[in-house]
């Protein structure tokens, strides 16, 4: 296993995934990509977040290692969202 | 005629002449509102190469059809003029409650023309008109002159619109204030109302205009207002307003921080929606009829200083400007900054703009410490931008010069100066980093009153084909528009163009129907474009369509267009500030620069997309396309406006 911390910004923040994560470590499988992780904590995939990993955009199919940081941020312009 | 009182007031403050003009129906269903009729009129009764702040300008207020009408997000209205800081198209929209009581005193737009002798008031009230003195409250601040105002017509009730010390000082980016915390911010409109030593408009009123369909507009009230609480994004901008953005920007890299050099900023938390609401936020405000009520009131009883909660709070832009990219880390520092500009009417944009260019001279050597008046204009000072707005607002010293704004400042500074000046055609661009989505770049290029972010969308939210059942932001919103595949951020090619095109007619139509943007902007699924077209079938009875809606749309751009095109902007108006073709310094796009010769290139196509020439001019064959024929002759320069009214001879 490893050990992943996953930060959510803006509303996510305020308001959690669907599935309750507000942020925090998480443990995952060894070889464990981006888009297992999004998916381990319940984040819509469907939406157009913004991931950064390690403070680069992030590849969903990038495998993650332990120690690593992923970012996932809302849809935001600025004022409206 | 529903929806509209038929009358537009015209107030020649050079003679003190007040008439009463019936534009036909036909007008209405051609110019609609807004922007439009602003547009139609500025260009039928302006000559080219006047002095904005001289007599010859005329300032024009208009709302449209929905206005008054119960749905969230329509109580707003259009202020426009030739603009005293770019020189070309000046137009600007507030909300508040001052817009639904101006149609309810009976007109659908104001003009105002000539200049007054003496200060004066105009007072409004249920379709008559009058001019009155103002020498007793100018030079006041504006929370003392409302209610001397207010007492004056005795009505608290009365709502008033009105210009502060920075208008009647004609600093060159003065906005307007509706009820004192709502701002025609942009194009410095301000200074054009204090130039005719107009103080204030005050309306009062009871007049509502028939509606064709009141049972469909009580449906589209009671849909939005009840979806509210439930809209993931809708509800979050209830609670944290649009600062709700701050630290979300900061963590993606696209939060302008040290005059546009970086992307992210260390101290974002501190001056994020977030910490306003646990430390200064007193309550929400809002608009007439609105229930997103999104607006902040702020208040703070410090040591240092005190902030007055009847000037409202600090919205993104300001937190952005005055905060990350002066890299001034303290919400309370923003806030005290902002109250000032609400206090004396001056736009926090550009305000904050010239300031932060300014800080950059100052540290870079082209501006000493005897030039600034011992200020110590160092990014992060937050007290030298305490002193820089008390010295704007009032031409005082050094802040004569920074009344001029950040391009004609950093000319008379020279040398690497106008480097430093992040503007785009004299206007200082908003607190969006377009590096990180390019089709804001356009945005800000193509924008008729210069460095402006509501003009176009933001692209980050159209690059993931979101399955319309589950998210709340969705491509499928602007699939009506005939975009349906997702197009990425950083790009500029063809269909990046083509969506900016077809967005930025959605954008105007704002403008043209004064509508909020926070409640129709077609990214997050509340108001779907065919809802506006059904708001405004219930409104005016009208057998209208979304293709009708978007012709409005394009005849706003266009016509603002042709109004900068007949002042000798084009092509190279349209260009960037240099720092945007370098690469950002810091942040999740650190490297990433708007590359050159793809924007010029993406320029070119969007002309071409309009009908426009490879200067940008209009075409006539596009003119008439638009049912604009009567610009043909003005704009090849056989026909120039005489300054004589245009509506009443208008023949269709």
């Amino acid at each position: 296993m490893i050990v992943v911390t996953i930060h959510l910004s803006g509303f996510l923040k305020l308001q959690g995934t669907p599935s309750g994560f507000t942020g925090g470590a998480v443990e995952l499988p060894d070889n464990a990509t981006v888009h297992e992780a999004l998916a381990f904590i319940g984040v819509n995939e469907g939406m157009p977040w913004l991931v950064t990993h390690n403070g680069a955009l992030a590849d969903a199919s990038a495998r993650l290692h332990y120690g690593d940081t992923l970012v996932i941020i809302p849809p935001i312009s600025g004022g409206i969202f | 005629m529903n929806g509209y009182n038929g009358k537009i007031l015209r107030v020649d403050l050079t003679s003190g002449r007040i008439t009463v003009e019936n534009p036909s129906p036909a007008f209405y269903r051609r110019y609609v509102g807004g922007r439009n009729i602003g547009a139609y009129i500025l260009l039928s009764e302006l000559a080219p190469g006047i002095d904005p702040l001289g007599p010859e300008n005329k300032l024009v207020f208009a709302v449209s059809m929905l206005t008054g009408t119960t749905i969230s997000g329509q109580s707003r209205s259009s202020a426009m003029a030739k603009s005293p800081l770019t020189g070309g198209w000046g137009e600007a929209e507030a909300g508040g409650f001052w817009p639904a009581e101006f149609k309810a005193a009976g007109f659908d737009a104001l003009i105002v023309e000539g200049a007054s002798a003496e200060p004066v008031y105009l007072w409004i009230k249920d379709g008559e008109a009058e001019l009155r003195p103002a020498k007793h409250i100018w030079g006041m601040e504006t929370k003392e002159a409302e209610a001397r105002l207010q007492e004056d017509v005795g009505d608290k009730r009365a709502r008033v619109c009105q210009i502060g010390i920075a208008g009647e000082n004609l600093v060159r980016y003065a906005c307007i204030a509706n009820d004192l915390s709502h701002f025609y911010g942009r194009s410095g409109l301000g200074a054009v109302m204090g130039s005719k030593r107009l103080r204030a408009i005050v309306v009062r009123g009871k007049h509502k205009p028939p509606l064709a369909d009141a049972a469909t507009m009580r449906e589209l009230t009671t849909k939005f207002n009840k979806a509210i609480p439930d809209h993931p994004a809708l509800s979050v901008h209830q609670q944290l307003g649009t600062a709700k953005g701050v630290v979300p920007l900061s963590d993606a890299g696209i939060l302008p921080t040290h005059n546009f050099r970086g992307g992210t900023f260390e101290q974002a938390e501190g001056i994020s929606g977030e910490h306003m609401k646990e430390t200064i936020l007193l309550k929400n405000d809002t608009c007439f009829s609105c229930a997103t009520r999104c607006k902040r009131v702020v208040g703070y009883d410090g040591p240092e200083f005190k902030i007055d909660p009847a000037y409202g709070g600090p919205e993104f832009e300001t937190i952005g400007l005055f905060g990350s990219n002066s890299l001034v880390g303290d919400i309370k520092i923003v806030a005290k900054a902002n109250e000032l500009c609400n206090r004396y009417c001056i736009d926090t944009i550009s305000c904050a703009g010239t300031i932060s260019c300014a800080m950059d001279c100052f540290e870079n050597g082209l501006l000493t410490s005897e030039q600034t008046e011992g200020i110590n204009l160092r990014f992060g000072n937050g007290d030298a931008i305490l002193q820089c707005i008390e010295k704007i607002a009032r031409r005082d010293g050094f802040g004569d010069l920074l009344a001029e704004g950040s391009k004609r400042m950093t000319e008379r500074i020279g040398g690497a100066a106008p480097d430093y000046a992040m503007h785009v055609k004299g206007q200082e661009i908003p607190a969006h980093e377009p590096r990180g989505k390019w089709g804001v770049a356009l945005g800000y290029g193509l924008s008729p009153t210069g460095g402006d972010h509501l003009n176009a969308a933001h692209d980050p939210w159209f690059t993931v084909d979101a399955d319309p059942e589950k998210a709340w932001v969705s491509l499928n919103d602007i699939r009506p528009l005939g975009v349906i595949e997702p197009i990425p951020a950083l790009y500029l090619g063809p269909e990046k163009v083509r969506m900016f095109t077809l967005l930025q007619d959605v954008w105007s139509l704002i403008n043209v129907l004064d509508f909020c943007l926070f409640d129709m902007v077609p990214e997050f699924s509340m108001y779907q474009l065919d809802e506006i077209v059904a708001a405004v079938r219930a409104v005016t009875g009208w057998n209208t369509s979304l293709h009708e809606l978007l012709l409005w749309g394009e005849r706003g751009v266009t016509m603002a267009r042709a109004f900068n095109a007949r002042e000798g902007l084009g092509f190279a108006d349209d260009r960037l500030p240099k720092r945007l073709h370098e690469p950002l310094t810091s942040g999740v796009y650190k490297g990433v620069a708007i590359p050159r010769q793809e924007y010029e290139d993406a320029l070119r196509l969007y002309y071409e997309f309009r009908g426009w020439d490879r200067d940008g001019r209009p075409t006539h064959a596009r003119l008439h396309w638009l049912d604009l024929g009567w610009l043909v002759s003005i704009m090849q320069g056989e026909a120039t406006a005489t300054g004589e009214q245009a509506i009443v001879d208008h023949t269709l």
